[in-house]
C-alpha cells in the first residue's frame, strides 16, 4: 500500500513541478506549484513527518498559494512570458545549472550508505513532539524566528506604508475655499466688464 | 512533563538588552506621532551602551553554554558583543545627521538594534541552526536598512539587490548545512566535528556540504566569486549604513566563518584550505585593481572593502592563536576606519547635495578641515600607515602568515596593499588639489555636532590603536585563545 502511495505522490510531484515550469499561464503554473506541495505533503507523511505535511498543506497550499493567486491576479493576463522574453544564454545556463543539481544528487545519493535507519517512537512527527522540540531543543532558534518575524512585520509598514498624505487643517480648508471664491467673483466680475466694454448701450 | 532548558540569562544580557531597546523604541515612537523622531536614536543609542556594557562586565568570565547548547558565551563572543555594540553606537551618532531621522529615526534605531543582535549571535553560535536563523536576523535586517530611504532610487534598488542576492547565499549556506546534517546526524558544532572526524575521506556528502556552507559565508563578507553585490549594496545604500555593513556585518560573518572552520569543521581542513586560498588571493586582486578605477568614492570604497576581506581570509586560513588574534586586531582596526570614512562622506554628500565623486570632492578639504584631515587617516589607515591601527592589523596579519610557512600569502597581500595606496591617494590628492576651487559651501546643520562627535571618536580609535598598539593586542589575543583551543 505505501510504496503505491509513493510512486503515485512522487509521479504526481514530478509532473506538477514540470507544469510550474513549463506553462506559460501563471495561474496554470501557481496551481501546478499546489499539486506539487500537497504530493510533498503525502510524502512527507509517508515518512511519518504527520505535524510537517499538515503545515505544508495550510501554510504553503493554503496561505502563500492564495497570495501568489492574488498578486497574479493583480497584474493580469500581462504577465504571460512571451518568447522572445527568454535570452537564449539564460536558457543554457538554466540547463546547465539544473543538470549540475541532477548530477550532484545522483552522486550523493549513489555514493552514500543509508544502511542505518532512524529509529522513532510512537509521537515523532505529531505536533506534540514538534512543540517539545520548539521550546526544548530548538529554543534559541524558535525565539530568533519569531524575532525576525516581528522585525520584518515592522520594517514592511516602514518601507510598505506610502509618504504621509497632507492634511490641512480647518483654517487651511476656510482658506483655500476663500481663495476659490475670491477667483470665482473676479473672474464673473472681468465677464460682465468685458460685456460692458462691447455693448455699452444695451447693458445700461 | 517538558524539561524547561537551561537558560544563563545574565549570559544572553547583551542581545536582551539589545532587543528590549528595539522594543523600548518602537514603543516610544508610537507616541511620536508627527515630532521629531531624533528621541528614538537617542535611546537606540542607549540601549547599544548597556549592551556593550554587560559585555565588557562579564569579559573575563568563564565560558557557558547556554540556552539548549545553541548559544556559546566565551571571550569570543563577548569580543563580537563589544564591538558591534560599539559599531552600532557610532553609526546612530552618523545617521542623526541625516535629515530623514527626523521622521523614521526610532524605525531606523529599531532596525539597527535587531540587526546587531543576529550579529552578536552568530558570533557565539554553536549550532548550525542558530548560525541560520541569526545570520538572518541580521542580513533581513540590513536589506530594509538598505532600502530605507524610500525616496532614492538607488537605496531602494540596493535593497532590492541585497535581498535577491543575499536570499542566495543564504540559500547555499542551509543547503550545506543540510549536506552536513546528513553526513553526521548533527546540527550541533562538536557533533559535527565528531561526525566528520569518522566519515571517510573524500565523501560527496562531506565535501559537498563543507563548499556550500563556506560559500554561504564567504557570500556574507563579500570574497570573491561572491562579491558582485558588495559595489552596488554599498553605493546605493544610506552612506551611514554602508559604513555598519563595511564594519560590523564584516566582523560577525568573519567570526562566524573563523568559529565554523576552527570548530566544527576543523577535521577536514584539506577540502577547505585549498578553496580559501584561492578565494583570498582572487578577492585580494580583484578588489585592489577594480578600486583603482571607480570615480565613485562610495563605489571605490566599496571595492576596498572587498580588498579587506580578502586580507582577512589570510588571517583565517593562518588560523591558530597568531591568526586568530590577527584577525580579530584587523577586524577591529577595520571597523572605525570604515564607519568614519562613511561618516566623513556623509557629511560630504550633505555640503554637496549629491553623490561623492573624485570631482565633487576636489578641494573640500579646505572647506572642512577637521573631516577632510580624518578622512585622510582613515585612508592611510585603510592602506596600512604606521601609526594607525590600520597598518597594526595588517602587521599582525602578514607576520602570522610568515610564521606559520604562509609567506607567499603575504606578500600577495603587501602587493595588494600596494596598489591600495594609489587609489586612497587619489582621494587624498583631489580632497587638497590647490588647482581647484570647490564649489561646495561648508554650513553649519542640524545633526552636524554628533556626526562630529562620531568622526572624532573613529579618528581617537585609530590613532590610540596605532601608537598604543598594547592593549588592543592583548584584548585580541585573549579572545583568540577560544579559536585556538578549538583546533
Amino acid at each position: 500500500m505505501g510504496i503505491v502511495v509513493f510512486f503515485l505522490a512522487a509521479f504526481l510531484a514530478i509532473v506538477s513541478a514540470l507544469a510550474v515550469v513549463s506553462q506559460k499561464n501563471p495561474f496554470v503554473s501557481a496551481l501546478g506549484l499546489l499539486g506539487n506541495l500537497v504530493s510533498l505533503a503525502t510524502l512527507m507523511l509517508l515518512l511519518e513527518a504527520q505535524f510537517v505535511a499538515a503545515a505544508q498543506v495550510i501554510v504553503y497550499a493554503g496561505a502563500i498559494m492564495v497570495m501568489f493567486l492574488f498578486v497574479i491576479a493583480y497584474v493580469g493576463p500581462r504577465g504571460e512570458i512571451g518568447p522572445g522574453t527568454r535570452k537564449p544564454w539564460q536558457v543554457v545556463l538554466a540547463v546547465v545549472a539544473g543538470l549540475l543539481v541532477l548530477i550532484q544528487i545522483v552522486l550523493v545519493v549513489w555514493t552514500t550508505d543509508f544502511g542505518k535507519p532512524a529509529s522513532v517512537d510512537e509521537a515523532f512527527g505529531g505536533p506534540g513532539a514538534v512543540g517539545q522540540a520548539f521550546v526544548t531543543d530548538y529554543l534559541l532558534a524558535f525565539e530568533g524566528v519569531s524575532v525576525i518575524l516581528f522585525m520584518a512585520a515592522v520594517a514592511g509598514v516602514i518601507l510598505g506604508a506610502g509618504p504621509r498624505p497632507k492634511r490641512l487643517t480647518t483654517d487651511q480648508v476656510m482658506a483655500k475655499e476663500g481663495e476659490a471664491e475670491a477667483r470665482r467673483r473676479a473672474a464673473s466680475r472681468a465677464a460682465i466688464e468685458a460685456a460692458r466694454e462691447a455693448e455699452p448701450g444695451e447693458v445700461r | 512533563m517538558i524539561e524547561a532548558p537551561n537558560v544563563v540569562v545574565l549570559a544572553i544580557a547583551p542581545e536582551i538588552s539589545l532587543l528590549v531597546g528595539a522594543s523600548l523604541v518602537l514603543m516610544v515612537a508610537a507616541f511620536l506621532r508627527g515630532r521629531d523622531r531624533g528621541i528614538g536614536v537617542l535611546l537606540g543609542i542607549a540601549a547599544f551602551a548597556v549592551s556593550g556594557g554587560f559585555a565588557i562586565a562579564a569579559w573575563g568570565d568563564p565560558p557557558v553554554v547556554t540556552v539548549a547548547e545553541a548559544l556559546q558565551v566565551d571571550q569570543l563572543t563577548q569580543a563580537v558583543r563589544i564591538l558591534v555594540a560599539g559599531c552600532g553606537l557610532l553609526t546612530l551618532l552618523v545617521a542623526l545627521g541625516w535629515p530623514r531621522m527626523r521622521e523614521a529615526g526610532a524605525e531606523y534605531a529599531a532596525i539597527l538594534l535587531f540587526a546587531a543582535t543576529g550579529m552578536t549571535l552568530i558570533a557565539g553560535s554553536n549550532s548550525f541552526l542558530t548560525l541560520f536563523v541569526a545570520l538572518e536576523l541580521f542580513s533581513i535586517s540590513l536589506y530594509v536598512l538598505c532600502a530605507f530611504d524610500r525616496s532614492s532610487k538607488a537605496s531602494l534598488e540596493s535593497g532590492f539587490k541585497y535581498l535577491v542576492l543575499g536570499t542566495i547565499g543564504s540559500i547555499i549556506l542551509v543547503y550545506g548545512a543540510a549536506f552536513l546534517y546528513g553526513a553526521t546526524g548533527s546540527f550541533q558544532f562538536d557533533g559535527v566535528a565528531a561526525g566528520l572526524a569518522e566519515a571517510e575521506p573524500g565523501a560527496w556528502l562531506v565535501a559537498l556540504g563543507v563548499v556550500l556552507v563556506l560559500a554561504g559565508l564567504l557570500f556574507k563578507i563579500g570574497a570573491l566569486p561572491f562579491h558582485m553585490w558588495v559595489p552596488d549594496v554599498y553605493e546605493g545604500a544610506p552612506t551611514s549604513v554602508t559604513g555598519f555593513m563595511a564594519a560590523a556585518t564584516k566582523i560577525a560573518a568573519f567570526v562566524a566563518l573563523a568559529r565554523v572552520l576552527a570548530e566544527p569543521l576543523a577535521p577536514v581542513r584539506d577540502t577547505w584550505e585549498p578553496v580559501l586560498v584561492v578565494v583570498a588571493v582572487a578577492t585580494i586582486v580583484v578588489g585592489n585593481v577594480a578600486a583603482l578605477v571607480q570615480d565613485n568614492v562610495k563605489r571605490m570604497l566599496a571595492y576596498s572593502s572587498i580588498a579587506a576581506a580578502g586580507f582577512g581570509l589570510i588571517a583565517i586560513i593562518v588560523g591558530g592563536e597568531a591568526g586568530s588574534r590577527a584577525l580579530l586586531f584587523y577586524l577591529a582596526a577595520y571597523a572605525p576606519m570604515a564607519i568614519g570614512a562613511f561618516a566623513v562622506i556623509t557629511l560630504h554628500e550633505r555640503d554637496h547635495r549629491g553623490v561623492t565623486t573624485l570631482e565633487s570632492i576636489r578641494a573640500w578639504g579646505f572647506e572642512r578641515p577637521f573631516a577632510g584631515l580624518a578622512l585622510v587617516v582613515f585612508l592611510l589607515g585603510f592602506a596600512g600607515f604606521p601609526l594607525t591601527a590600520g597598518f597594526l592589523g595588517k602587521f599582525l596579519v602578514a607576520g602570522s602568515a610568515v610564521e606559520s610557512g604562509w609567506a607567499w600569502l603575504a606578500v600577495v597581500g603587501a602587493i595588494g596593499s600596494v596598489i591600495g595606496i594609489a587609489y586612497y591617494l587619489r582621494v587624498i590628492l583631489a580632497l587638497y588639489d590647490r588647482s581647484a576651487r570647490s564649489g561646495v559651501h561648508a554650513a553649519g546643520a542640524p545633526g552636524l555636532a554628533s556626526v562630529s562627535i562620531a568622526i572624532a571618536l573613529c579618528l581617537a580609535l585609530v590613532i590610540a590603536g596605532g601608537a598604543l598598539p598594547g592593549i588592543g593586542i592583548d584584548w585580541a589575543g585573549e579572545a583568540a585563545r577560544v579559536l585556538a583551543a578549538g583546533r
